[in-house]
């Protein structure tokens, strides 16, 4: 009762802080005296008084099943791309705090993204919008929907554009809403754009449609320039599926030919840098390995041996095998499946039967919508915002001037909501009622966690409104739904027989085959541009988000904007250092050297550049030496996606330095191997496993009712980046602002490392999730003058805030520098992002070590019910926030004193090593070493 | 001046400052320590009355005790299953009753002035029904017991143990207006914890992990 209480009255009376300016005040020493003594005294005084009582003020009537102070789950749907996985959402006291995984959903198993993680921050978004929006003014729902209905009193073409909405019932709203007009059409686009993979399947297999791809089931994955572990598609659904095959007894064999230096690439066993220009050839080639005819084709870019042992490990496995390709271009995408029907995979590893909803944009439809855009009567955005996601952003504003009508959904004022006559704020995903399909055959529910926090209405009841069939989402929901709607509703999916698809899926096998025999184009010293979408921003939709904005990119490490990738040969080539500001066509950008990535190639990330991302200049502590790092009006990074219009570009230098927020400055293990990494074979025969070494000079602790432990295995983790945003959720980690992370101050409690192997061609990366590592025999805990880490009976190293008087000598002492310092008192003024915050967990102040807690209020909660119940704590009823979520299930915590726990199967695999075990700091935290399948 | 009368002087200010000073040093408490806090409620209600006299269960009301951290106040609406039909005193009802017999009417709804305060709150009329022309107004209890925000404490391991309510609380049961007994202090929590006051549970001597992060996280 206390916290919910709490809160609303800290929101009715909680002082704001005030902002220091930047101008230094001088304080002279008698200044400094009298505040000297003043303070003293008001410390005396305030000794002696007591603290202001707090009110708690109870329920009037208590809500069914809500226990004040007690958490529940409501089983729902991401709404951070299109891919919907299922989440658990975590509420307390009304209001939801935390994004689990959905461990029982049939696509994405209980792993949820870095996105999906901090949606929760996107719901308690004070720039959100909170009133719908009439001509630039704000409004009433009255006034707009009097104002449409005016409008479309004479509209006859109308014209509904969104990205991927996967809800058959919202489709159909719209389809009613635009069956009363003499031209009605709904538009969808992905950006960035799958729609040449279902194009290709319109012309391979009579089907429009994305295959629904199974990972699991493929013993050799073949990956061009798909970043399926990163933002492809379904990422977590992809990387669940890989995962299950990263293990000693069935461990598939993933090649990754690609032009930047992916996250899926990082994390194959063999890669191969290309020009994404070649990417036809390529696979032309490979098709006429894999035995089709060859027409006489242009000689590849590069030996061609590698190639011919991708096509031998896909020739041994027939029917297993899965090559994907991330191309927009048609005829590489008909390559593949020709490819893949060469080798049987359809049926087996691709589903077109029962195909994937999570992308249904066409381009061809979206470039007629252009086209046809001067003749549009009216013109409805729903979840997209095509100003700022199209290449030719500049040319639809244009273009949307003369339309009598445009409306758009945004939830913040966004660069096509400018050009609109009215916008309609949609609720956030977690305040509404939606379905959801996927895939064929699983139907998603999406249910409110909390009541709309604004005056914002569902997008559903804004198009019924305006067919004139005004009712409820929640009613046209339940109304399109047939079977157990309880059970769903607490479920959170329902799996139905999939509609059969028109036309037969029927392969006319490889005889449409055409393939690209285009010669090597001639080195004209232009780039080949790669435009990518990271895994915090996506193409842009998340660009509100500071937690996503602060998750450091998983390959560069940089945060807070984009930079311009290129290869460290062609940087030594063009004398370009990490920083250097450069231009490409109008752009400017700063460059970053990734090792890994084709010389050819220059790549840049999509998302950023949003306007409106000026909010953040306030975001990072109130000091004197603090410098805005955005002016009013700047954007965080820069936006690029106008460039895709450019196929080739030129980089020029300009000379000036722009500082990259990186929380990794150096990538190399100095000589030390903290992530080991071994082969297959070698991992099937060593049997080595390093002897612990028990000598120490302190004396033995006395082993506690439990003793906890985690294991991470490196072999699955591919560097998702998913447990950093749910450890910042779980554990209130505040965002500290880019000149902090310059400054090496960012407070994440668990840091990836990434490690480059190689050179040239065969760069591979690895990735190694660091935490604090509980150590046995603590360092930090020997040079504490306080006592404010010590070790418990149960294994923990425990850091005592409210003891903590932040000497520092801790983070000093701790080999693995994984404690942070709050420097600062970080902002907590925003007090509608502070509904956020998770009840459980102390927000620190100014001058305290944390670190982490290994979730130790998961574990109380455990412990508590566990003693109510009176039995001991199940294997696996606790698990850490960074374990719940992890898309790979590379994370295990556990109980050491439990012989039949995971975590000692864990601990007693051969791959099984501890961090500079030559230190004799007995960490409870260890990993598995890396096995690559070469 | 007479440096003798200085001297008196100063020691009639000095014992002065003594009687003044002394019973303030003593009940002088560390910072944190709110023994002895007995705030007013905005509706006097006596836990004398329902606990003692009355001998209702703690957890009747203060039903979160065992199923979250917070023991909990109990909600408007769980007053309402007495208070529904009592609305005053037997006394002040009686007397209601004569005074309508010898005036043949029918009695009056009497309504004390406290209980008043529990019906505004609801916003029911004389019928006991929602009347929809006024507006609920929570009830702004004023917290008694209560720990530092780094403090977790949970009620329910302590109540899964057998630990009786008045062993931290006092005996609420004979108080008119709560008022906190115990410290509440971590020298306090950790004696118990550690098996040190002597505390007896069911017979065993109490005794409790006293790791730090068992409160503090």
């Amino acid at each position: 009762m206390k916290t919910y209480y709490r809160s609303i009255e800290e929101l009715e009376t909680a002082p704001v802080v005030q902002e220091l300016d930047d101008g230094r005040h001088e304080t002279d020493r008698r200044d400094f005296l009298k505040l000297a003594g003043f303070s003293l005294a008001a410390l005396g005084a305030a000794a002696c008084q007591r603290p202001v009582a707090e009110k708690a003020i109870p329920y009037l009537t208590t809500p069914e099943e809500i226990v004040p102070g007690r958490a529940y789950y409501l089983a729902s749907t991401c709404h951070g791309c299109p891919a919907r996985c299922g989440i658990l959402v975590k509420c307390r006291d009304g209001r939801p705090i935390k994004i689990e995984g959905n461990p029982d959903h049939p696509l994405s198993s209980g792993g949820v993204c870095a996105v999906g993680q901090a949606m929760v921050l996107g719901l308690y978004d004070s720039l959100r919008l909170g009133a719908p929006v009439l001509q630039g003014k704000a409004s009433d729902w009255k006034s707009v929907d009097t104002f449409i209905a005016q409008k479309l009193a004479t509209a006859k073409r109308v014209r509904v554009v969104s990205s991927t909405l996967t809800s058959s019932t919202t489709n159909r709203v719209i389809d009613d809403f635009l069956a009363r007009f003499e031209d009605g059409k709904h538009v969808i686009y992905d950006m960035p754009s799958c729609s040449a993979i279902a194009d290709a399947h319109e012309q391979t297999h009579g089907v429009r449609a994305v295959p629904h791809y199974r990972f699991d089931k493929a013993d050799v994955i073949v990956s061009v320039d798909a970043d399926f572990l990163g933002t492809w598609i379904s990422p977590v659904e992809f990387t669940k599926q890989r995962s299950s095959r990263r293990n000693a007894a069935s461990m598939n064999w993933h090649a990754q030919l690609e032009g930047r230096m992916s996250l899926t690439g990082s994390n194959a066993d063999q890669r191969l840098r290309i020009d994404p220009r070649y990417t036809g050839l390529i696979l032309t080639h490979l098709a006429v390995l894999l035995g089709a005819p060859d027409n006489g084709m242009a000689p590849l870019p590069f030996k061609p041996i590698i190639l011919e042992r991708i096509a031998q490990r896909l020739r041994n496995a027939k029917g297993a095998s899965l090559v994907v390709c991330g191309s927009t271009r048609l005829e590489d995408q008909i390559l593949t499946n020709a490819i893949n029907e060469l080798l049987g995979n359809y049926g087996a590893t691709l589903d077109i039967v029962a195909p994937s909803y999570q992308r249904q944009g066409s381009d061809r439809d979206l470039a007629q919508l252009v086209a046809d855009l001067a003749d549009v009567d009216a013109l409805f955005i729903l979840g997209c915002n095509p100003v700022y996601d199209l290449p030719n952003g500049d040319e639809v504003a244009r273009q949307l001037a003369p339309v009598p009508l445009v409306v758009t959904f945004a939830s913040h004022a966004d660069e096509t909501s400018k050009h609109a006559h009215a916008v309609c704020p949609d609720h956030h995903p977690l305040e509404s009622w939606d379905d959801s399909e996927p895939v064929a055959g699983v139907y998603a529910v999406t249910q409110p966690a909390i009541a709309p926090l604004r005056n914002t209405r569902a997008a559903i009841e804004s198009f019924a409104t305006w067919s004139g069939k005004r009712d409820t989402a929640y009613n046209f929901i339940k109304s399109q739904f047939a079977g157990d709607w309880d059970k769903t509703l607490h479920d959170g999916y329902a799996l139905r027989h999939p509609e059969r698809s028109e036309g037969s899926p029927n392969a006319q096998r490889h005889r449409n085959l055409s393939p690209v025999l285009a010669s090597a184009a001639q080195d004209d010293g232009k780039f080949t541009l790669v435009l990518y979408p990271t895994i915090s921003m996506l193409d842009g939709r998340h660009a509100h988000n500071g937690w996503l904005h602060e998750l450091p990119d998983p390959i560069s490490k940089i945060t807070w904007g984009n930079y311009a990738c290129i290869s460290p040969a062609t940087a030594k080539k063009l004398t370009l250092s990490d920083g250097d500001v450069v231009q490409i066509s109008n752009v400017e950008l700063p460059a970053f050297v990734q090792p890994g990535q084709h010389d050819n190639v220059v790549a840049i990330a999509l998302g950023y550049g949003r306007i409106g991302t000026d909010r953040f200049a306030k975001t990072g502590p109130r000091w004197l030496l603090r410098q805005t790092f955005l002016k009013p009006g700047e954007t965080v990074g820069t936006r690029v996606v106008q460039l895709a219009n450019h196929d080739r570009v030129t980089i020029t230098r300009t000379g000036r330095k722009n500082l990259l927020a990186s929380t990794q400055l150096h990538s190399s293990m100095e000589g030390r191997a903290p992530v080991e990494e071994t082969t297959l074979t070698e991992s099937r025969t060593s049997n080595e496993q390093q002897a612990p070494s028990n000598s120490s000079l302190w004396p033995t602790k006395p082993k506690g009712e439990h003793q906890w432990a985690l294991v991470v295995d490196l072999t699955k983790c591919t560097g998702c980046s998913a447990c950093v945003i749910a450890c910042q959720a779980e554990n209130n980690v505040p965002v500290v602002g880019k000149d902090e992370v310059v400054r090496e101050r960012e407070m994440h409690w668990i840091r990836i490392d990434r490690y480059y192997s190689g050179e040239g061609d065969d760069v591979s990366a690895v990735h190694q999730p660091l935490m604090c590592m509980h150590c046995s025999n603590a360092p930090c805990e020997t040079v504490c003058p306080v006592l404010a880490t010590v070790h418990s009976s149960d294994g923990l190293n425990q850091q005592i805030y409210n003891r903590c008087v932040g000497t520092r000598y801790c983070a000093n002492n701790c080999p693995f520098k994984v404690r942070r310092f709050n420097w600062f008192d970080y902002p907590h003024e925003d007090r509608f992002a502070n509904l956020a915050l998770n009840p459980d967990v102390v927000v620190r102040s100014r001058g305290v070590m944390e670190k982490c807690s290994m979730c130790v209020q998961r574990i109380e909660e455990a412990r508590i019910e566990a003693k109510q119940r009176g039995g001991a704590i199940p294997d696996g009823a606790i698990r850490m926030a960074c374990e719940q979520s992890c898309p790979a299930d590379a994370i295990v915590f556990g109980d050491l004193n439990d012989p039949k726990s995971r975590i000692s199967a864990a601990r007693k695999d051969r791959r099984h090593y501890r961090l500079l075990e030559e230190l004799n700091v007995q960490p409870a935290v260890g990993y598995l070493k890396l096995v690559r399948n070469a | 001046m007479n440096p003798r009368i200085l001297t008196i002087v100063l020691l009639v200010a000095a014992v002065f400052l003594a009687i003044a000073l002394v019973p303030r040093l003593i009940a002088m408490r560390l910072p944190g320590n709110n023994a002895g806090f007995e705030p007013e409620q905005p509706i006097a209600f006596s836990h004398r009355l329902h606990s003692g006299e009355l001998n209702i269960s703690c957890q009747y009301c203060h039903s979160g005790a065992e199923r979250s951290r917070y023991a909990g106040i109990p909600a408007a609406s769980t007053c309402m299953n007495c208070h529904r039909f009592i609305s005053a005193r037997r006394a002040d009802v009686r007397a209601e009753e004569e005074l309508a017999k010898k005036e043949h009417r029918k009695p009056r709804l009497v309504v004390s002035p406290e209980i008043r305060k529990l019906y505004t709150a609801l916003a029911l009329d004389p019928k006991m029904q929602r009347d929809f022309n006024k507006t609920t107004q929570p009830i702004r209890w004023t917290r008694v017991h209560q720990v530092p925000d780094f403090v977790h404490f949970d009620h329910r391991p302590h109540v899964a143990a057998g630990l009786e309510c008045q062993k931290c609380h006092g005996p609420v049961e004979t108080m008119e207006r709560v008022r906190q007994i115990e410290s509440l202090t971590m020298g306090w929590c950790v004696n118990c914890h550690r098996g040190r006051d002597g505390t007896i549970i069911k017979g065993h001597p109490a005794k409790a992990n006293s790791d730090c992060s068992v409160c503090h996280f």
